[in-house]
């Protein structure tokens, strides 16, 4: 049971980002960025004084820009889930991941920037954008500043934004000609809709079989999404075969550092990495060719 | 005094009222308003039973504070009949026995409404992936889902009218 | 069997299925009292502790608190279903003392003008502990004598039953087979959270509970007995409920009785309302089971002896567990014929929040063991499953020794022939399904459940049937409707019985003021017990209709009938009376009579007549990550007769449901008496997206006693899930799971141990 109440005293809704950071720096840990709400409104922390919802910061869209796509971080996941734009190709990962994350309901009002911010160690969204090599434009008091996606977690509930920035945008660079990306969720069986036991992306490029470069990304095995390097240097440069993704994905099961939980035990997290990433890197060849 | 005054319309209706920005829309629909029909049965966003419609999409009331929602239209279960005429949904319910306790109906109509008013011809799987954001406990969902089935028949029919 | 009914075997719509659609049935949740006060308990945070003290002074002073009660002086009702057979036992229901016995247990209540008062109240009341030590394990806390959880000791009751001499039995058997199984805390998780209640102590000493109880009558009788008030001044009334399934079977552990006497203390209504955090952690959950079985059997499959040892775990407080004890006796004994059987049960507390009445009581426990038992026999003797259970249950015209009544009406045959047929058993249990990491098995259970408790506990019922001036029924009733439907069945039989159509029965809202004693929605015994009531009190208004009719027709009564609302002369239709007119004659126009037909009945049921059943299942296991999904399920129930048969598939289709839930995904997991799965995301049940797709199978083998044919369906509809889901997986994969509820992990390790059939 948690000490105190959730009874926020303030709600702004500013019309720009200098004004939002300038809320922000004004009440620092005092203040919460709302947006869809079905993070903060579950938890419901003590001591928010003051709500800043991002509903008029125009956030919200999907947008090309060259060969890339740009997200603005208010933008819901049903959209993410149903845009043309993640529709084929690697980014097919995206939209895959959006659609196995909590209900269809809960994904009319959960934001991109929301489910990020949130950073449990847990979530979908991270996995595929990890693998598609996104990158987060932040804007605080000092401007902007661009990070990549796997450096903007840090630990459990924890990310690298200070306390006047907020998330504003997600970039998704070009992928080459050749890749094709999966993401699989093993959840508690019979249950289609839950957290993630073990989640997983990966993203191969590659041409008649020969990997030119791979990416891996492990979930709910550490503090924060993580990316199996060792498991990625394995397969870099390499002819796939049976033999070596089986490698790779034992090479990736123990790099994942899982803890008991009620989902599942440490254990079991760590074969299932393992059966995960296999899975996940045969999918992806196949739809390399397509 | 930490209130805020906001106008929310709520089936059709606008009304001014002065709420916390802790508020949440269900608590406003349900101990301001008097409107029962929006259930709470988790308070967490996890049984789908506080269901409404706010811009023709399902919505979770639990969820969304008051404060957010000003200036916008919000449909409840109240709000679906046409005078004492029932919504094809809530016929279709009730001519299907796809009511039992009947305490997750209302979310799951206000849930359905949305999907056929964006998909008028769903499959049944698209039926039971729509309706997994609804918990029910009674009907093991068969006939819920049947019922949600007819009731876009019925609806496609009077438009093609 | 098919006969000329009207109404009866029709799947009319609900009475009450409008209000629901619509949002305007009005859940406890929902009501408002003028001029109401808000309760929030504070609760333990120790699993065993004394109440050293309490100080409230500064709670006292807050200026919108009202009033407060403590444990001091508001005392807990436990144990009352056995202890209302005498006034002297009765006594035992109230416990009063100073001592909390699981994390959650309610300390005091407080009453406010608003919630967030009420909740701030909390914080201000300062309560010391001393912490006692505690016990988590019922069989450690059995064998504990210096830690005594209640006064009398951790046993809360010990029972042996013999029939026949096991030691004989099994020196008569070919094999014997010898297993431990162990079953899970399973929550009901209804969607209305368990629960709300208004109590209003008006200043005349009146005191009007509005609360979802699944006894009226009972419930009634506990309160009064706890304000030390004669009970026609207790009233209850039940407004809508979003779902029981035994979670509401008497009072909410805390609940109603704090509300009861904060009313009476603050001389305003009082309305408290569980979160469901509160639901999952401190109101009532179906009774975990050690099952420890030795089944004997020839090899031509001929059971011969049956040893079954059980343990429940109590928790803090008892309330159903003899019952629940009682009812394993319907599998372990009842179901199938075997001369020789020892039945022992031990009953324990725990420090763990207490547990109650849930769905199929204490049966799906033990049908999970010894329809998995009965499984590992029939694969021993290279039986087919439905061959064995066909061979061996007790049927009609059997003694069922539990009470020693007679069976009257037996479906069992048909469950399995059909169900089987719909299935595809022979077919698909022939054919091994092995698709790269995939492996499909079937399996199947049966079961039999006793409707009502006639032969166990007072179990009235009773109905009244008033007809009036235009012809139109008002039927009273007791009878507690919490989502099954009995309101509308029991409608259905009043208007077959008295030959009027369903639209002109209206059904009395649940109020103890007006609605005569009824034993409450349980034991699946309201179509049956309550049926009879209300056709006992048709009959009783038809037989002064037709009286009536008589007179004014100058035609004999036995040969007049009434259909549609028409008294018709059976040879001659012109000679006729509409129902409404002779009613406005006798009732209103004959200044001489102005009777009004008052029917009336009240009793018990003559039966307990068992509903028999069977499951089928199919399983798919991915052998390298231990997850399993039912693909397909197929339910067989003999009902005697589907008085509505939308409902009874409405039963089947959501008990095999709840069935697959208490197999593989749900569970209270408590950690040092602390439950960590207070919430749906790590208490799962079901979605619409998880539900394979479930056959169900209705079979009418018309019982005898019961009204029209019928006999209760609402518990056993889940009672053999676990088991043919279980049973399936073992045909999958080769591995037996022994424990609720399955997990994927237990499933992985099971193979990578590679557990054979027979060890454990």
């Amino acid at each position: 049971m948690k000490e105190g109440f959730f009874r926020p005293r303030e709600y702004h809704r500013p019309n720009n980002l200098q004004e939002a950071t300038w809320l922000l720096s004004s009440f620092g840990k005092r203040a919460k960025l709302i947006a869809g709400g079905t993070d903060l409104l579950v938890n419901k922390p003590p001591k928010v004084e003051c709500l800043i919802d991002v509903e008029s910061l125009d956030l919200n869209y999907i947008r090309k820009d060259g060969d890339g796509i740009r997200i603005g971080a208010a933008t819901t996941l049903d959209l993410i889930e149903r845009s043309p734009m993640f529709s084929a190709g690697p980014y097919v990962v995206l939209s895959e991941a959006a659609s196995n994350m909590a209900t269809p309901t809960v994904r009319n009002m959960a934001t991109i920037g929301g489910n990020i911010c949130n950073a449990s160690p847990a979530a979908d969204l991270p996995l595929a954008l990890m693998v598609l090599d996104s990158t987060v434009k932040i804007y605080g008091l000092g401007g902007s500043r661009v990070l990549p996606i796997g450096e903007f977690f840090e630990d459990v509930n924890k990310t690298a934004l200070d306390e006047d920035e907020l998330l504003v945008e997600v970039y998704i660079p070009p992928s080459p000609a050749g890749t094709g990306a999966s993401f699989l969720k093993l959840r508690r069986h019979q249950t289609a809709i839950d957290l993630a036991v073990v989640n997983v992306a990966a993203k191969l490029t590659c041409s008649d079989n020969f990997c030119e470069d791979a990416r891996i990304a492990l979930g709910a095995v550490a503090k924060r999404p993580i990316y199996a390097e060792k498991a990625k240097s394995l397969l870099t440069g390499k002819r796939l075969d049976g033999k070596l993704i089986q490698d790779a994905a034992k090479v990736a099961s123990q790099e994942a550092k899982p803890i008991d939980d009620i989902r599942g035990s440490a254990q079991y997290r760590r074969r299932m990495v393992a059966v995960l990433v296999k899975r996940a890197l045969e999918l992806s060849i196949t739809r390399c060719e397509t | 005094m930490t209130k805020r005054d906001i106008s929310i319309c709520v089936n059709g209706k606008w009304y001014e009222l002065a709420v916390e920005p802790y508020e949440t829309l269900l608590d406003v629909l349900r101990n301001r308003m008097g409107l029962t029909g929006t259930k709470s049965g988790c308070a967490k966003g996890e049984c789908g039973a506080c269901t409404v419609n706010i811009d023709g999409k399902a919505i979770l009331s639990c969820l969304t504070l008051a404060v957010q929602v000003d200036g916008k239209e919000i449909l409840t279960i109240e709000g679906l009949p046409k005078g004492a005429e029932l919504h094809p949904l809530q016929e279709a319910f009730v001519k299907r026995a796809a009511v039992q306790c009947g305490y997750c109906t209302p979310g799951m109509i206000m849930n359905a409404k949305a999907l056929l008013d964006h998909n008028s011809n769903p499959s049944e799987k698209e039926v039971r992936k729509t309706l997994s954001s609804n918990l029910c406990r009674c009907t093991g969902y068969e006939r819920p889902v049947k019922a949600i089935l007819d009731a876009a028949t019925i609806m496609r029919g009077k438009d093609e009218r | 069997m098919k006969d000329r009914l009207s109404v009866v075997g029709k799947s009319v719509r609900r009475i009450d299925a409008v209000d629901k659609v619509t949002g305007q049935a009005k859940y406890c949740i929902d009501l408002k009292v003028d001029d109401m006060l808000y309760a929030k308990l504070l609760r333990s945070p120790y699993p065993h502790a004394r109440v050293t003290k309490i100080d409230t002074t500064r709670a006292e002073n807050h200026p919108r608190i009202r009033a407060i009660a403590t444990i001091d002086e508001v005392p807990r009702v436990v144990g009352y279903w056995w202890n209302l057979r005498s006034e002297k036992a009765m006594k035992r229901m109230y416990l009063q003392d100073n001592v909390v016995r699981f994390r959650g247990d309610p300390v005091l209540a407080v009453a406010a003008d608003d919630e967030e008062s009420a909740q701030e109240a909390l914080s201000l009341i300062d309560v010391e502990y001393e912490e006692l030590p505690s016990l988590f394990d019922p069989i450690e806390a059995m064998k504990e004598d210096h830690v005594k959880i209640h006064e009398g000791g951790n046993i809360a009751i010990h029972v042996m039953k013999k029939f026949g001499d096991v030691a004989q039995g099994f020196k008569q058997a070919d094999y014997v087979f010898e297993n431990r199984f162990v079953t899970s805390k399973q929550k009901h998780a209804s969607i209305e959270p368990i629960g709300t209640a208004i109590a209003d102590y008006d200043r005349s000493g009146r005191l009007t509970v509005y609360t979802s109880t699944q006894l009226p009558h009972w419930s009634r009788i506990y309160l009064a007995g706890a304000l030390g008030l004669p009970v026609n001044r207790v009233r209850i009334i039940k407004p809508y409920t979003g779902g029981a399934f035994g979670g509401r079977c008497g009072l909410i552990h805390g609940l109603e009785v704090m509300c009861c006497f904060l009313s009476r203390k603050a001389g305003r209504a009082v309305k408290m309302s569980f979160s469901r955090e509160e639901d999952f952690e401190a109101t009532e959950a179906r009774h975990p089971f050690i099952i420890e079985l030795k089944t004997g059997v020839t090899k031509d499959g001929i059971l011969t002896a049956n040893s079954i040892k059980l343990f429940l775990d109590v928790g803090g407080y008892g309330t159903h567990y003899i019952g629940v004890l009682a009812d394993a006796l319907s599998t372990g004994v009842g179901l199938y014929r075997c001369p020789n059987v020892t039945f022992e049960g031990y009953c324990v507390y725990t420090n763990k929040s207490l547990n109650g009445a849930f769905r199929g009581y204490g049966n799906p426990q033990m049908n999970f063991a010894q329809e998995s038992q009965m499984d590992m026999i029939a694969e021993k003797l290279a039986m087919d499953p439905v061959e064995f259970r066909v061979k061996n249950y007790r049927g009609l015209g059997e003694i069922d020794p539990v009470f020693d009544v007679p069976i009257r009406s037996d479906g069992m045959k048909d469950c399995l022939t059909k169900g089987a047929k719909k299935f595809g058993w022979n077919k698909k249990r022939t054919r091994k399904v092995a698709e790269g990491t995939k492996r499909r098995g079937v399996g199947m259970s049966c079961l039999q459940h006793g409707t009502g408790a006639r032969f166990g506990l007072p179990d009235p019922a009773s109905a009244i049937v008033m007809l009036n001036a235009d012809g139109s029924v008002n039927l009273v009733t007791a009878a507690a409707d919490d989502g099954q439907g009995n309101r509308t069945v029991l409608a259905q039989i009043a208007a077959e019985e008295l030959g009027m159509p369903l639209e002109q029965i209206s059904v009395s809202e649940t109020d103890t003021d007006i609605a005569p004693l009824d034993g409450g929605t349980h034991g699946s015994r309201q179509t049956y017990c309550g049926g009879l009531a209300v056709k006992r009190a048709a009959a009783d208004a038809k037989m002064a209709l037709l009286r009536f009719a008589s007179q004014h027709l100058d035609v004999e009564e036995e040969n007049l009938e009434i259909k549609d609302g028409v008294v018709y002369h059976v040879k001659d239709r012109s000679t006729n009376i509409r129902v409404g007119d002779l009613m406005r004659k006798v009732q209103i126009e004959d200044l001489s009579r102005c009777e009004q037909i008052i029917g009336h009945a009240s009793g018990v049921a003559p039966a307990m007549p068992p509903t028999f059943g069977a499951h089928f299942a199919e399983v798919e296991v991915d052998m390298e990550t231990g997850e399993v999904h039912v693909v397909k399920l197929v339910g067989a129930f003999d009902v005697g007769r589907a008085i509505n048969p939308a409902h009874v598939e409405g039963q089947i289709i959501g008990g095999e449901a709840m069935g697959i839930g208490y197999a593989l995904t749900e569970g209270l997991i408590i950690d040092n008496g602390k439950i960590v799965n207070n919430n749906f995301t790590d208490y799962r049940i079901l979605r619409a997206c998880d539900v394979p797709q479930i056959d169900a199978i209705i079979v009418e083998s018309n019982e005898p006693t019961g009204p029209f044919g019928a006999k209760g369906l609402g518990e056993a509809t889940m009672v053999g899930t676990a088991a043919a889901i279980a049973n399936a997986i073992y045909d999958a994969i080769g591995v037996r799971m022994r424990e609720l509820c399955i997990t994927q992990e237990k499933i992985l390790e099971a193979i990578h141990r590679g557990a054979s059939a027979s060890g454990l």
